[in-house]
């Protein structure tokens, strides 16, 4: 049983992490939530470290092994939070659920599309200072989601032979 | 630390094997199913060949690799599909003297960034069309109720 438990701890920290993002996000609206997911990481990682501190006896070993366990799945879960606040296509579904006797194209247009997708995006980057306004421009602010953006096309270039989902493979 | 090694190393061959294959032959659609059995036939060969003496140390070999897998193929979305924010960036990047948002409304228009995120769900079989009208299928409320429970716990608006 011991034996179990030592091998969920990364399970177990998953779920503080969630619970304390979720309960920070829920309740302290103005941290934000970015801040609610760091919280939640650092939180489920306390907990880990506690446990692999009391159960295991090679505990350091423990920590580099469950530590990389739970990196992976919190960064997951940072994913799942992400899609439901920023993908299309859940956007896109949760037009259709809304519509029981569905939607046209037109209709789906109407209530979402490239303008607001631009809108929120231009707020988040300004937010985050990725991007800055000057005389009713945009402009690179800090160049971390440049440098982002310039892995991404190498990646799709190694991986898929192009630069955007839109060229023709080279 | 033979945890460590196993589940990095069944990884990385895993990581091999599917740019092997991408090189090969690239999938014309569903990569994400492609990439599922590659990285899930070698889950199955790396049962048969972790040198472990106690259940804790497969649990703990397999769910590293587990994570690996999953973090991998989530991140793998963004390779496969174009982010609206990186794009901006990208876009504003290129012009080196600033972009207006009339520029950038008329640049990304609803054929690059809605239309076919649709033609995706259609391909997926979460979406299907009736009498003009896009439905959900069973599988696409199924997925969006998932969504939806989770943004109710948050407390959270539509997303998007």
């Amino acid at each position: 049983m011991k034996e179990i438990i030592i091998a969920s701890v990364p399970i177990i920290g998953l779920f503080v992490n969630a619970l304390i993002q979720v309960l920070s996000f829920r309740f302290f609206r103005h941290l934000g939530l970015l801040k609610s997911i760091f919280l939640g990481v650092g939180a489920g990682f306390f907990v880990l470290v506690l446990l692999s501190l009391i159960l295991s006896q090679q505990w350091i070993i423990s920590i580099f092994v469950q530590g990389l366990t739970y990196i992976a799945l919190s960064y997951c879960y940072f994913h799942f939070i992400n899609l439901g606040q920023t993908a299309r296509r859940i956007r896109i579904l949760r037009e259709f659920y809304d519509a029981p006797n569905g939607l046209s194209c037109e209709e789906l247009l109407m209530f979402y599309n490239s303008k607001e997708i631009i809108e929120r995006r231009i707020e988040r980057l300004l937010a985050g200072k990725q991007i800055i306004i000057k005389n009713d421009k945009y402009y690179i602010g800090n160049s971390f989601m440049l440098l982002a953006a310039r892995l991404l096309v190498v990646l799709k270039i190694v991986l898929l032979g192009k630069k955007s989902e839109f060229d023709k493979k080279t | 630390m033979n945890i460590l090694l196993f589940g990095i190393l069944l990884f990385a061959l895993a990581f091999f094997v599917h740019i092997l294959i991408w090189k090969i032959h690239l999938p014309k659609k569903n990569h994400t199913c492609f990439l599922l059995n590659i990285f899930f036939g070698l889950f199955i060969i790396g049962i048969f060949i972790l040198p472990a003496q106690r259940l804790s140390d497969y649990i703990q070999a397999f769910l590293l690799y587990l994570s690996l897998m999953l973090a991998y193929i989530i991140s793998y979305s963004a390779i496969e599909v174009d982010s609206p924010s990186l794009i901006i960036v990208l876009n504003i990047a290129g012009t080196g003297c600033g972009l207006s948002r009339e520029e950038l409304n008329k640049q990304l228009t609803d054929d690059l960034l809605v239309l076919p995120r649709l033609k995706d769900l259609l391909n997926d079989k979460m979406v299907f069309m009736e009498e003009n009208k896009y439905k959900l299928t069973k599988k696409g409320v199924f997925l969006v109720k998932i969504f939806i429970f989770f943004r109710k716990i948050l407390n959270a608006g539509k997303g998007g």
